[in-house]
């Protein structure tokens, strides 16, 4: 409409719309940039971007730098280089910290984080994420089939002691099923589900299971915080009602093409995953998890839940421009699939860094992403400028 | 000799031609889809799909290998799934790191085996003996992740001598140098140990000692120079393997080489990855096979090649 001012026509009411614009999918670059840089545009420096830094070169497998923009458009960045490096081992990005090699290392392993918090070396920044942990039970499949059953599976599992002694306290039980920074989070339970091996005994014999029954319990290894680890401490506590978990784990491309797998072919009795949306709304858990639509092949729902009048709210949100209207439609559904418990509610997981004691102004981003700030004390003009070196 | 080159390096296309066969299928024999991976959970079934058209994966089995294979002939890799950058350059970006971890270790660990296995061998049964093989013992059974994250406490933490990790300067090249020899070191000199133990109860042996000799040349020229076939054969093999990349000692130390390309690749189901990795460290290792039995000749000079 202007030199800086578009306008996009919708062909249907999107509550969402503006948030999904925030992705970095949609970040603006420069098309002349992009054509001048041909198909090497996504490995080259083309200059095409607009933040604080720039691209100046990737060495593969190796590291990442990027160089002051002197033309940028906010206050000036901090840094004159930021260099980032590829160090896929967590032992050793945690040992380049306390060596001195670099400022600032992503997800140390998690059994150092205890004993980090209290080295006065350094310093661990740490805050909630968006991304829900949780155990889906295949509601299409055997005792999982009676609701009753999965709420006792929820009453078997202490999520405060296995968060305490198992995550090192790396996350924050879940009170509903959609994380508590989104828009349109509805608190369904203070506390989360309650731990009550006796109920879940109770719940379990009512159904009919009074001896339990057995199932397989899948679990990717590395991919959440200590997943496997946390998925033994479940299958233990199930054990104490009865219910015969067997962990598996495998790599996670086979994960993956498991739960892509079909109803009819599916081999998901239960499984762990954690499920995080890069825009924060309700509808991105609500919707990609609960509603029939998403169930495999199509979505990546492996819990098969379905729930007609849950259909119907998620869909309606999907249409309602009114902020309160919306809001209340999705409570209700945060209620309906609470209750009707697809999933184990386990937690939010963390996100964590740990850095040089002198580096300040790091802020953990809900989203998985990290800012060190060019000017701490104007944190709106800060861009993702950390730090290495 | 010439030919002799000639006819094995015409006789190894068809193993290669059988490596990218077995590649192909065992990597699409594995559960996994590439484009799911690349797009993540979170992307719709039709984005899936369109870029499972884009890459050729809807197409049948054969036709996708008689593409590969096409293309392979005109020296085109094709292209990485997940970088979108041609094969070749995603390679040739990760070998200079490779050669240059398996060139310093294994020199290293020759010089030192070698060292190591004839100290033993000319006191046998003595403490240098059971010294040094016991110091071999640990080379081969220490983990190298573990001894790695060791000495990395050690050199660049307490002591702040070398960096913990990375790629660039010769210093950087130092830890993961000695990591990756310690274990080549144990095997080197075990096998001149025990073939220059052999060696040394021979006739000619104890002829070279009644010339009054003294025992370097006994030792040095006419013993060691006899035992050195399996030796050479062994350190072959050793360098051999290092050229595909030490994948554990590489994501320890953060190094930018081959190991951590394929297992990558491996993990991201980046099919023209793995095939390229698995098909350039086959040609080398076959070229590093040639060498030493080239190397042979000069070693043993009644070994003939016509």
């Amino acid at each position: 409409m202007g030199e800086d001012t578009v306008r996009i026509r919708l062909n249907r009411v999107t509550p969402t719309f503006l948030s999904d614009l925030s992705t970095t999918q949609f970040a603006i670059v420069s098309p002349a940039a992009v054509h001048r840089a041909g198909d090497r545009w996504r490995s080259a420096p083309v200059g095409g971007g607009t933040g604080p830094y720039m691209f100046k070169e990737w060495r593969r497998g190796d590291s990442i730098l990027l160089e002051r923009n002197p033309d940028y458009w906010g206050r000036k960045p901090l840094f004159d280089e930021i260099l980032f490096r590829v160090v896929p081992d967590a032992g050793t990005r945690l040992t380049q910290v306390l060596a001195g090699d670099v400022h600032q290392a992503m997800l140390p392993p998690a059994p150092d984080v205890k004993g980090l918090r209290r080295n006065p070396q350094v310093k661990v920044v740490e805050a909630a994420s968006d991304r829900v942990i949780f155990v889906a039970m295949n509601t299409q499949w055997g005792p999982f089939k009676d609701a009753r059953v999965r709420q006792a599976m929820n009453y078997a599992v202490n999520k405060k002691a296995i968060l305490a002694s198992v995550l090192f306290d790396l996350g924050t039980v879940a009170d509903s099923p959609c994380p508590p920074m989104m828009f349109g989070y509805h608190k369904v339970r203070e506390g989360g589900w309650p731990y009550s091996p006796p109920r879940a005994k109770e719940l379990l014999a009512q159904a009919g299971y009074k001896d339990g029954f057995e199932v397989k319990f899948f679990t990717p290894t590395g991919r959440y915080i200590q997943d496997f680890q946390f998925a033994q401490a479940i299958a233990g506590q199930l054990r104490n009602v009865g219910v015969r978990a067997n962990v598996t784990t495998m790599d996670w491309p086979s994960y993956v093409a498991m739960i892509q797998t079909p109803l009819e072919r599916t081999r998901i009795q239960m499984l762990v995953l954690g499920w995080a949306w890069p825009v924060l709304d309700c509808d991105g858990v609500l919707y990609g998890q609960f509603h029939s639509s998403s169930h495999p092949p199509r979505g990546l729902g492996p819990a098969f839940y379905s729930n007609p009048r849950v259909d119907q709210l998620l869909d309606q949100q999907r249409q309602e421009a009114n902020v309160e209207r919306r809001k209340a439609l999705l409570k209700e559904a945060q209620e309906l699939i609470w209750n009707d418990a697809p999933w184990i509610w386990l937690w939010s997981q963390k996100w964590y860094v740990v850095t040089n004691r002198n580096l300040e102004g790091v802020l953990i981003h809900p989203i998985e992403k990290w800012t060190a700030l060019c000017e701490p004390q104007e944190p709106a003009v800060g861009h993702h400028c950390v730090n290495w070196r | 000799m010439s030919g002799y080159i000639l006819r094995r390096l015409v006789l190894a296309v068809p193993t290669l031609v059988g490596v990218t066969v077995v590649v192909f299928a065992l990597i699409r024999l594995i559960p996994g889809d590439p484009a799911r991976l690349v797009l993540g959970l979170q992307a719709s079934e039709e984005e899936v799909q369109r870029l499972r058209v884009q890459l050729g994966l809807d197409q049948p089995l054969p036709v996708q290998y008689a593409r590969f294979l096409a293309r392979l002939l005109q020296g085109d890799l094709g292209r990485s799934v997940v970088t979108g950058e041609p094969v070749l350059r995603e390679i040739g970006a990760r070998l200079p790191a490779t050669v240059q971890l398996a060139v310093t270790s294994t020199v290293v660990a020759t010089l030192a085996g070698v060292a190591a296995g004839v100290v033993s061998a000319t006191r046998q049964y003595s403490w240098w003996d059971y010294a040094v093989m016991t110091v071999a013992l640990f080379g081969i059974s220490l983990p190298v992740f573990w001894l790695g994250l060791m000495l990395m406490l050690l050199f660049s933490v307490h002591l702040r001598w070398l960096p913990a990790g990375g790629y660039g300067t010769p210093a950087h090249l130092v830890l993961p140098t000695v990591t990756l020899a310690a274990f080549s070191v144990a095997i080197i000199a075990r096998m001149t140990r025990s073939s220059l133990l052999e060696v040394l109860h021979q006739d000619y042996v104890r002829t070279a000692w009644a010339k009054g000799l003294n025992s370097r040349a006994v030792v040095l020229r006419h013993a060691l120079k006899n035992a050195l076939i399996p030796v050479v054969t062994v350190i072959g093999l050793q360098f051999g393997g290092l050229l595909g990349g030490a994948i554990l000692t590489e994501t320890v130390f953060a190094w930018p080489g081959m190991g951590r390309l394929l297992v990558g690749a491996i993990v991201a189901r980046d099919y023209p990855v793995v095939q390229g990795t698995v098909l350039v460290f086959a040609a080398l290792f076959t070229l590093v096979n040639l060498a030493v039995d080239v190397l042979y000749a000069y070693v043993d000079p009644r070994i003939h090649y016509g």
